[in-house]
């Protein structure tokens, strides 16, 4: 094997590398917003279910706002 | 040794700084009325308003309203719907949109379709959101004074980017 042969054959692995560490990381970090965003909504719903929302008048915000 | 608290001392200082300059901002924008108290992560929530306004009204008043402090393109029948959307400078869109009728009177649903958040999860300027929904609450109790409200908690997907 001469020189060039290994020095392609390094390029390509190393890009090959980059390219799995870049994909890796993606999906963990997809995996780890998908787990997240399912606690989170599952949170929302349980709160909901407990506290409906309420209907208030709006003017209210304003005239206690320095409450 | 010593430039290592050196860097700490700079990064502390700027990270006061910073907090500092916020915390002043936020003081002078709900001193002048433009911000008021929300819960917190009010922009995950949907604000379902109960009015006599219409959307002619409502779009009316939005072109002549002043949203400077959440720095906005403002697109009118949005999608081809009774809707408005809000683009802002700040990395995060709104939409205000005929949600349906109640009686004679017609419900607007206003909320945040998109973000784009920090590190730590939260939006790069949350005051700019505050402004918004500070700015079409005042826009709605112009037109109706009793116009009600209900806030709904919306769910949230988060986007992953590849880089």
């Amino acid at each position: 094997m001469n020189d060039a042969t290994t020095n392609i054959i390094l390029i390509v692995f190393v890009v090959v590398l980059i390219a799995v560490i870049l994909l890796v990381n993606y999906f963990v970090r997809l995996g780890a917003n998908k787990a997240e965003d399912a606690i989170r909504n599952a949170k929302k719903r349980s709160d909901m279910e407990k506290n409906p929302p309420k209907q208030e008048n709006l003017a209210d915000r304003y005239s206690n706002k320095d409450k | 040794m010593l430039l290592f608290w050196i860097l700490m001392i700079v990064f502390v200082g700027i990270a006061v700084i910073v907090g500092v300059v916020k915390f002043k901002e936020t003081k002078s924008m709900a001193a002048d009325g433009k911000i008021i108290n929300r819960k917190s992560m009010f922009w995950e929530d949907a604000e379902l308003f109960t009015t006599t306004a219409t959307y002619e009204q409502l779009k009316s008043a939005v072109k002549d309203g002043d949203f400077s402090s959440s720095s906005v393109d403002i697109y009118y029948d949005a999608d081809g719907q009774k809707a408005i959307l809000f683009k802002s400078n700040h990395a995060w869109n709104a939409k205000i949109e005929l949600f349906g009728e109640q009686g004679d009177k017609n419900v607007f649903r206003l909320y945040f379709p998109a973000w784009k958040t920090q590190k730590y999860g939260t939006p790069y300027n949350i005051n700019s959101m505050n402004a918004m929904v500070t700015s079409i609450e005042k826009i709605l109790l112009s037109i109706d004074p009793a116009t009600t409200v209900e806030t709904s908690k919306m769910e949230v997907k988060t986007k992953t980017k590849f880089f």
